[in-house]
């Protein structure tokens, strides 16, 4: 079971178009199946099964994995078809991704990153380490449960990852989120004006400073959502932002 | 309640759809109207496990999908409903259901049939479906996220 | 310049390792810009530069899901090459006694150099996700390589393929970096060299712009119902509770 938790952070070492995760769950659940089988052309054939087409969230492929082995188990001792174990992984990678996607990375990463940015703007050094940590949590959370929970409630382990609402998770973690990003930007600019200005900077000059950051951010934020990219929009604010520098004299 | 998407997507719901697809239709609700997901306990649980306060995620079968969207006319859910397969749609659309503009994502056919892009293959038949349905006058559209370009066909 | 070639290395070496986190293993996000930074900061001598460099392009790549056909920019590289060729290019500069600049700030020539690499991010950027995509192409040898040994009736070359993978990303990663490093210090050398003032003037704009569209990413990413006032709110309150707290 360990060595399959430590595999787990290998499933996308070997991704390729054609099979994305394939080889990748192959060589994780590898160790299970060979003690699970122990004789030679068993574990082939059930090698097999998992060579195919994979490919979801890496986190989300834990339960997975748990849920997998308890089912070959139930082949092994004749209580279940082989087929399920293709369908069960076939019918839960859509959904899996999806969840993990926008749970791991369009909610907890952001989440991380600004209480990071943060305390790396007030507390200097410590933000990547803030950043790390906070991260982890959640992120060895699912590895390690979702691997543990996969094991023991076999298929069930669905309704166990229903019940977590994750997508509910994501609603919250964004608000907080955005409220901890206004912090971020008034710390920006007070940060840059005390550096740009020293001690003769005044306090309405920063608040005329943080509504004008904020003000931007909605607007560049509002232009971004119609499909420019993010590196494309730094050229489409740079540019304009000479020009208009240039002509207020203030670069000669 | 309003369609604003008819999706054919193999894969029912996934990363694209709720990532993509669902902020930039400003869905609220989506269906996946799929009688065999309806029919697997897991499946339609892994599906809807999806869901949350802002988007409702529903496996129905397509019967129950088409009672659906005609008989809750009055609620304001903006709808996105996927099928799996061109023939479903036409099950669909043979119980009655209209629509004008169809988003073609992922129909892989186990690599089997004409290959139009990576993600989608289509089989004779499902040529017959699509010519049928261009006939009708039914907006054909091939990309898997909204900000891709558009494939012609 | 022995000097140069050697921090490349270092660097290279140092970033295709942390690259790797990006989606070959682990996943634990050491990948990430405000973590990468400071270390390659940290290699190159100043950490806390590299900390800053972390934290603006951090901000910028907080977004960024692969949905579809959209592949996100290669955060791990793009980083590990700005921060090296800024300040890399820094020292270059110094060591030659360039003297240019209009003006410092925080007593620091770094904005400007900054504002160089950071404009060469978007070709950087493309040639990095090239190579990924190479890399990922080549994958699919491995995939049939360990079916092949499936068939002779060996489980081990599921295991050992699958990490043949992880050595091509490191190779591949590691060659693009030191390649592109030392292009990139070349580049801001004959930049501030050949460059009017005017142009160099107009830099540190170019870290502005980065440090607004990166915030616009995150509220992008964070963006539902209610963030519109949550973040204005929020915005607001902080400014009172710092400027009260800190003072001016």
């Amino acid at each position: 079971m360990f060595k399959v938790f430590l595999n787990s952070f290998f499933i996308q070492s070997a991704w390729s178009f054609e099979k994305m995760q394939g080889l990748g769950f192959a060589a994780a659940i590898a160790p299970a199946i060979n003690d699970i089988y122990k004789d030679t052309d068993r574990i082939n054939e059930a090698m097999k099964r998992h060579t195919v087409f994979y490919n979801a969230h890496p986190y989300m492929a834990s339960p997975i994995l748990g849920a997998v082995i308890k089912m070959e188990e139930e082949v092994k001792e004749g209580k279940r078809d082989a087929k399920d174990i293709a369908s069960f992984k076939e019918n839960l990678v859509g959904p899996y991704g999806a969840i993990g996607d926008t749970f791991f990375w369009g909610s907890i990463r952001p989440f991380a990153s600004v209480l990071g940015i943060i305390s790396a703007i007030f507390w200097d050094l410590w933000g990547h380490l803030v950043f790390l940590v906070i991260y982890n949590i959640f992120h060895l959370w699912m590895r390690w449960f979702g691997l543990y929970k996969g094991y023991k409630l076999g298929e069930n382990v669905v309704a166990h990852i229903k019940s977590l609402s994750l997508p509910q998770w994501v609603l919250r973690v964004r608000l907080i989120t955005a409220g901890i990003l206004g912090g971020v930007v008034a710390g920006v600019v007070l940060k840059g004006m005390h550096i740009a200005m020293g001690q003769t900077v005044q306090v309405y000059q920063i608040f005329l400073a943080a509504i004008l950051a904020a003000v931007l951010v909605v607007l560049s934020a509002a232009i971004m959502r119609n499909r420019v990219s993010i590196l494309m929009a730094i050229y489409l604010l740079f540019l304009p932002a000479f020009i208009f520098f240039i002509m207020m004299g203030i670069i000669k | 309640m309003s369609i604003v998407l008819v999706r054919i997507d193999d894969r029912l719901l996934h990363g694209q759809i709720v990532e993509a697809w669902v902020p930039s239709c400003k869905a609220t609700c989506i269906i996946v109207a799929n009688d065999e997901a309806k029919k697997s306990r897991i499946q339609r649980l892994a599906i809807e496990s999806c869901s949350s306060r802002v988007l409702t995620v529903k496996v129905e079968s397509i019967e129950e999908s088409m009672k659906d969207i005609t008989l809750d006319s009055a609620n304001k859910e903006r709808v996105i409903i996927i099928f799996s397969t061109l023939k479903d749609l036409m099950q669909a659309y043979n119980k009655g259901f209209r629509f004008t503009y169809l988003n073609i994502g992922n129909l892989h056919h186990d690599g089997k049939g004409k290959m139009i892009t990576p993600s989608l293959y289509i089989d004779p038949e499902d040529e017959g479906i699509l010519h049928c349905l261009k006939d009708m006058g039914v907006k054909l559209d091939v990309r898997a996220v909204p900000s891709d370009k558009p494939v012609p066909w | 310049m022995l000097g140069i070639i050697w921090q490349s290395f270092l660097v290279s070496l140092v970033g295709g390792l942390l690259s790797l986190d990006r989606t070959a293993a682990f996943q634990i996000m050491v990948s990430r810009p405000i973590v990468t930074a400071p270390i390659i900061g940290y290699i190159l001598g100043d950490a806390a530069i590299g900390l800053l460099i972390g934290v603006m392009l951090e901000l910028l790549f907080v977004g960024g899901l692969p949905i579809g056909g959209y592949i996100p920019p290669h955060e791990v590289m793009i980083t590990v090459l700005i921060t090296a060729i800024s300040l890399m290019g820094q020292n270059v500069l110094n060591s030659i006694g360039f003297d240019r600049f209009p003006w410092k700030f925080a007593g620091s020539d770094m904005v400007f150099v900054l504002g160089a690499a950071l404009l060469m991010m978007l070709p950087l950027d493309v040639i990095c996700k090239k190579v990924d995509v190479i890399v990922r192409n080549l994958n699919i040898r491995f995939f049939n390589a360990a079916m092949a040994e499936l068939n002779k009736g060996g489980i081990q070359g599921i295991v050992g393929n699958n990490l043949k993978g992880l050595g091509v990303f490191f190779s591949l990663n590691f060659i693009t970096l030191f390649v592109l490093n030392l292009a990139g210090v070349m580049i801001v050398y004959f930049f501030f060299l050949f460059l009017p003032v005017t142009a160099i003037m107009a830099l540190p704009l170019a870290c502005a712009s980065v440090f607004i569209i990166g915030l616009s990413s995150v509220y992008n990413t964070s963006y539902g119902r209610s963030s519109l006032p949550v973040f204005l709110g929020a915005v607001f309150f902080a400014v009172i509770i710092l400027t009260m707290v800190i003072g001016r």
